[in-house]
């Protein structure tokens, strides 16, 4: 064994050689600008600092949000009485979602009776709740309340009811989703969820079976999936809407995990494609006469909805663990990437990300998989805070 | 394109690998590894006349960025390893993943400087007095550190490893 062999799984680069230069000359202008700056900056404050100290009391002016480039799970599953709340099921660059379930007797599912929904701090929400608000009592000395959930969708699943907002922490918004189903949640234990919930000391991040070494240009990574439905989804969204993405309580991808608690629901397809988006789902199975060389063609998956099935007209697949009989756990059952977006998308784009994927550790071993910064080129993805 | 910057490039070009996977195996992670090559290769590029040995240069700057890296406070540092995940043992399909996993590890529990030391004389094949000057500090430091980050690596591994010393004579002859 030499050291160098632990080089072999490397990722790829995320500097070209232009991004050296550019960064050498950045260094060289700055320190030839030191001077200038210094001067400049004393200048500032022989001018400026009087006037601040002179300035009447304004508000607070909120931070501009900064997109984050970490997709690590900030909380972990909780129990409040007789709810649980799990892990975070998808995890974007602006917020994580998971379900909260209702105990059932030994040996049946949770029953799902809402959703929790954690944005990042500074992140400010798309209001899915109406205007009128109630004030309620501080939760961990921040302030909250309740509203009415906005009409939604009617998924034939649930439809949301009423929502808790409260501040987890200085800017960082979270929400409690209760449903109409089973009873949902009552105020108090809306309350419960809010109250019980803290961020793990360590984020923990999603890792990936696999690696993509090539995305298109433009794309930018905004949520990967961490589900009990089985191996994930992850979603590429263009640039202008990666700062704004929100993986939303109340479409596809949220139903399905939401449906999956309860077996009378399994109802649940493909999540849907952002507008000028592209995902990638990592199924189990596949054909045997197929190979990594990816076949590209107009959508072939199962229907699910009108909303889903427009969302997309093309994909790649690529069979990236064989399905063999040699008895091992990755290959009794093969494992298949699916590339998908709309007309926004070029096939040709959809074929080279899907040829640049390759498997990571094996499938009983996810502490061998790649954490998704890891996994897919840092060109596609946002920059950390 | 000034002929210190068509130098430059390609220097970049031939090294950046190299370079990269120095600061990997100082540092244990990717991105930091790439951060500490970037700030590195940019001191280097506003030196690059001045430079006389602009390898041993790039080696140094790297290696001291990677251990910065290492030293910044824990907030300040991107996770990236899971400590949920539990390990299960099973079938390795993918040939040497599980030595390799093990020997990675076990690299990152040697203190970073025995590590750096290690990495410079194992994987870039530096003789003791060349890591001393990439590292500037004593050669006895250097012998110790040897020492005791292989003694480390061979008390974690458990086994009486041997890392590959044949490309040591590699930058004798620099």
């Amino acid at each position: 064994m030499k050291l160098s062999d632990l080089l072999e799984d490397a990722p790829p680069p995320r500097f070209t050689v232009d991004d050296f230069i550019r960064a050498g000359r950045r260094r060289r202008r700055r320190r030839n600008a030191g001077w200038a700056i210094a001067a400049v900056v004393a200048v500032a404050i022989a001018i400026g600092v009087p006037q601040i100290l002179t300035r009447p009391p304004s508000h607070p002016v909120n931070p501009v949000p900064t997109p984050t480039r970490a997709l690590d799970r900030l909380f972990k599953t909780y129990q409040v009485g007789d709810l649980t709340v799990g892990d975070p099921e998808w995890v974007g660059v602006n917020n994580q979602t998971t379900y909260i379930g209702r105990d059932r007797p030994p040996g049946r599912p949770l029953r799902a009776v809402g959703i929790l929904n954690v944005y990042r701090a500074g992140f400010e929400p798309t209001r899915a709740w109406a205007e009128k608000v109630t004030p309620t009592d501080p939760i961990g000395g921040r302030p909250a309340y309740f509203a009415a959930a906005r009409p939604a969708r009617d998924n034939g699943i649930w439809k949301p009811v009423r929502v808790l907002v409260w501040q987890y922490a200085d800017n960082a918004t979270a929400v409690v989703t209760a449903y109409d189903r089973y009873l949902g949640l009552d105020d108090a234990e809306m309350r419960a969820v809010a109250s019980r919930f803290v961020l793990q000391a360590t984020p923990q991040p999603i890792r990936q079976r696999y690696t993509v070494s090539w995305t298109p240009p433009g794309l930018r990574l905004a949520a990967v999936e961490y589900s009990m439905r089985g191996p994930g989804s992850v979603v590429f969204v263009p640039e202008a809407a990666a700062a704004t993405f929100e993986s939303t309580a109340l479409d596809g991808e949220t139903a399905g995990f939401l449906a999956n608690l309860d077996t009378k629901n399994q109802n649940f397809g493909p999540i849907a494609v952002p507008p000028g988006g592209m995902v990638m789902d990592l199924l189990g199975g596949g054909r045997s006469d197929q190979g990594p060389v990816p076949e590209c063609g107009p959508k072939r998956f199962p229907d699910f909805n009108a909303e889903t099935n427009a969302s997309w007209t093309r994909q790649c697949v690529a069979q990236i663990v064989p399905i063999s009989t040699a008895g091992d756990p990755d290959s009794t059952t093969g494992l298949y990437l699916t590339v998908r977006a709309g007309d926004a998308v070029p096939l040709d784009h959809l074929r080279q990300v899907a040829a640049s994927s390759k498997p990571t550790g094996p499938m009983a071993r996810p502490d061998s998989w790649k954490p998704s910064v890891e996994a897919f080129p840092t060109s596609a993805q946002l920059p950390r805070d | 394109m000034s002929d210190n910057e068509a130098e430059f490039r390609e220097f970049v070009g031939a090294q950046m690998d190299s370079l990269r996977g120095l600061a990997y195996l100082t540092c244990g992670d990717w991105q930091v590894a790439e951060d500490a090559v970037l700030s590195a290769l940019a001191r280097l590029y506003v030196k690059w006349g001045r430079v006389e040995n602009h390898d041993s240069y790039a080696r140094t700057a790297v290696v001291r960025a990677a251990i910065d890296e290492t030293r910044r406070p824990w907030w300040r540092r991107e996770q990236s390893h899971s400590h949920a995940m539990p390990d299960m043992a099973a079938p390795d399909v993918i040939p040497h993943a599980d030595d390799r996993m093990h020997l990675r590890e076990a690299l990152l529990q040697v203190p970073v400087k025995h590590r750096a030391v290690l990495v410079l004389r194992f994987l870039e094949g530096l003789s003791v007095p060349q890591t001393a000057a990439a590292l500037r500090c004593p050669e006895g430091t250097v012998k110790a550190y040897t020492s005791r980050g292989l003694e480390t690596l061979r008390r974690i591994l458990g086994v009486d490893i041997s890392l590959d010393e044949r490309t040591e004579a590699r930058h004798e002859a620099v």
